[in-house]
């Protein structure tokens, strides 16, 4: 029987009951046919302010020097946004002083423009305009914010905000019964140009509507876009999760024909991520109750399925997915189950021959519906942040951060015949666990 | 009292005591409760030793020098479900609908 070699970080060896099975030293050898698991654990888990809000949205955005920029809307629907420092251990050094918006703006979204600059976005229902900012973050931690435009006319939520390039961002909104609509914009120094927008998953006969929604730009520079949609008068036919690409070329832009990925996904809380050139791992929420991942490749503007799974089954319950990361071979998935408050972080192995579920942990607790995001830093950890409910109804929330061990950490299972498996870049100053299941 | 309001409206963002400003100009306003907030000067005004009357809350009132406190004509008490109007809206019209559809399909 064949031995696989791992070398790897050293530490305390438990299996997912708790029990401890066996400690690897750094470098180890261990017998075919073992399964060998490297497992993430929620390093820290703390408030980032006693300030209550009412179900917010939250999102995360990575600055140099560990430095994290935290966003959330607050009790008024105002966007505050601090910056906290990871102390390369998992802990946080929170924000002590916010900074806000002046417009409302329930659901927010920030896109990495540049080193330390975010383009901030959001949609404000007091004047039916669209506002967007540039936030730049100091050395000092001082946040700075500068209105590009604002966007007349209701185009429903901002959903996604993507670099296309150093001079242009791409914008999904969704939810209002207009369909989804892009547009593309270019920015110079603090001027916002629409150059273009684009409209799908609408039909003006029916009163179709579309609402969330997830877009990446591929290698091939197109963009990838998936949105639920919604009749006005009845859940049937035209409802459904939707993959859409769109050809972005010079000025101009222009939607693929919409696959259909999933009849039953409405109202579909998702995410995705580009695995591979022009391969996509989508995951969505199917109608209140399950969360589904499906693996696409993409050619142009067409898009194909080549597998389409659960990843929580049915019964799941309101299974919110609000961000998928991909590094070195792994999938990470952060979601929610509403039924129970819980926030959840499925891994999964992607790859084009192969998607295989590694586990899911548990991120936290209490964690209310709209509220969930991650990242990962350049040393190997995911901070993530999510809103906490403070009282049973959401009524009243507060923002969390949590951090995660390790991301270049691997899952391996050795099977027979195998000789020799390296487990890469593990490192014992890292939160990560190696866990040894007979 | 300091005073932060929104330059285009002249709703009341901040009532609470200047502590310190920011590199970049911003001030900061400890709230009543203690919490820092850095405000925008782009979108921002700062109203420095206004003496504010009882009952004068953030977002419910605006000021101005000229025309000193008074009711924002805007403000509108949340919704008991903590999330927005047009949501509520979309929500109940939505609500209705599906009870319409069963009605004229159970008639069918």
């Amino acid at each position: 029987m064949g031995k696989a070699k791992i070398s790897a970080g050293g530490g305390p060896i438990r299996v997912n009951n708790g029990k401890i099975i066996k400690r690897l030293a750094a470098t180890s050898e261990i017998s075919a046919n073992t399964f060998v698991q490297v497992q993430a654990e929620t390093a820290a888990v703390a408030n980032l302010s006693s300030t209550t809000g009412t179900r917010s949205y939250v999102r995360v955005g990575k600055c140099s020097r560990n430095r994290v920029l935290f966003a959330y809307t607050d009790y008024n629907s105002y966007v505050r946004l601090g910056v906290g420092t990871h102390n390369g251990a998992g802990g946080i050094t929170i924000p002590t002083t916010w900074t806000k918006t002046s417009k409302t703006g329930h659901q927010f979204r920030i896109c990495e423009y540049a080193e330390n600059v975010f383009i901030l976005g959001h949609y404000c229902s007091d004047d039916s305009k669209s506002y967007f900012y540039r936030v730049s973050v100091a050395d000092n931690n001082t946040i700075t914010i500068t209105l590009l435009a604002y966007i007349s006319g209701d185009k429903g939520s901002i959903w996604e905000i993507v670099k296309v390039s150093d001079t242009r961002i791409a914008v999904l909104w969704g939810g209002s019964y207009n369909g989804m609509t892009l547009g593309l914009f270019s920015i110079s120094g603090t001027t916002m140009t629409q150059l273009k927008t684009a409209q799908f998953l609408y039909d003006s006969a029916n009163k179709n509507g579309a609402d969330r929604g997830c877009m990446r730009r591929l290698t091939n520079g197109n963009l990838f876009v998936y949105a639920s949609s919604y009749q006005n008068s009845s859940y049937s036919s035209y409802s459904g999760g939707y993959v859409v690409v769109i050809n972005v070329s010079g000025d101009n832009i222009s939607a693929g024909t919409p696959l259909r990925i999933d009849a039953s996904a409405l109202y579909s809380w998702c995410d995705c991520t580009e695995t591979e050139p022009n391969e996509v791992f989508l995951v969505y929420e199917r109608s209140n109750d399950a969360v589904l991942y499906a693996y696409l490749t993409v050619s142009g503007t067409t898009a194909t399925v080549k597998k389409n799974d659960f990843i929580a089954s049915s019964g799941h319950g309101d299974g919110d997915v609000f961000r998928v990361i991909y590094k070195d071979g792994l999938a990470w998935v952060l979601g929610d189950h509403g039924s129970t408050a819980l926030l959840y972080c499925w891994i999964y192995e992607v790859s084009s021959s192969a998607i295989v579920s590694k586990g899911s942990f548990r991120a936290g607790a209490d964690s209310y519906e709209y509220g969930a995001d991650m990242l990962l830093t350049d040393d190997g950890y995911i901070i993530g942040m999510y809103t906490y409910r403070v009282s049973n109804t959401g009524s009243s929330t507060v923002p969390r951060y949590f951090t995660i061990s390790s991301l270049a950490e691997r899952v391996v299972v050795a099977t027979s015949g195998i000789t020799g498996i390296t487990v890469n870049k593990i490192s014992p100053t890292k939160m990560g666990k190696i866990y040894v299941l007979a | 009292m300091t005073i932060i309001t929104d330059k285009e409206s002249s709703r009341i963002l901040a009532v609470g005591t200047l502590k310190e400003y920011w590199d970049n100009g911003y001030p900061i306003i400890t709230d009543e409760n203690g919490y820092d907030i850095a405000y925008p000067t782009d979108f921002t005004t700062m109203y420095e030793g206004v003496e504010v009357p009882d009952g004068v809350e953030p977002e419910k009132y605006c000021y101005t020098p000229a025309d000193g406190f008074y009711p924002n004509p805007n403000y509108q008490e949340p919704n008991e479900y903590g999330i927005p109007d047009e949501l509520v809206t979309r929500i109940k019209n939505d609500a209705v609908t599906e009870i319409e559809e069963a009605v004229i399909n159970a008639d069918e």
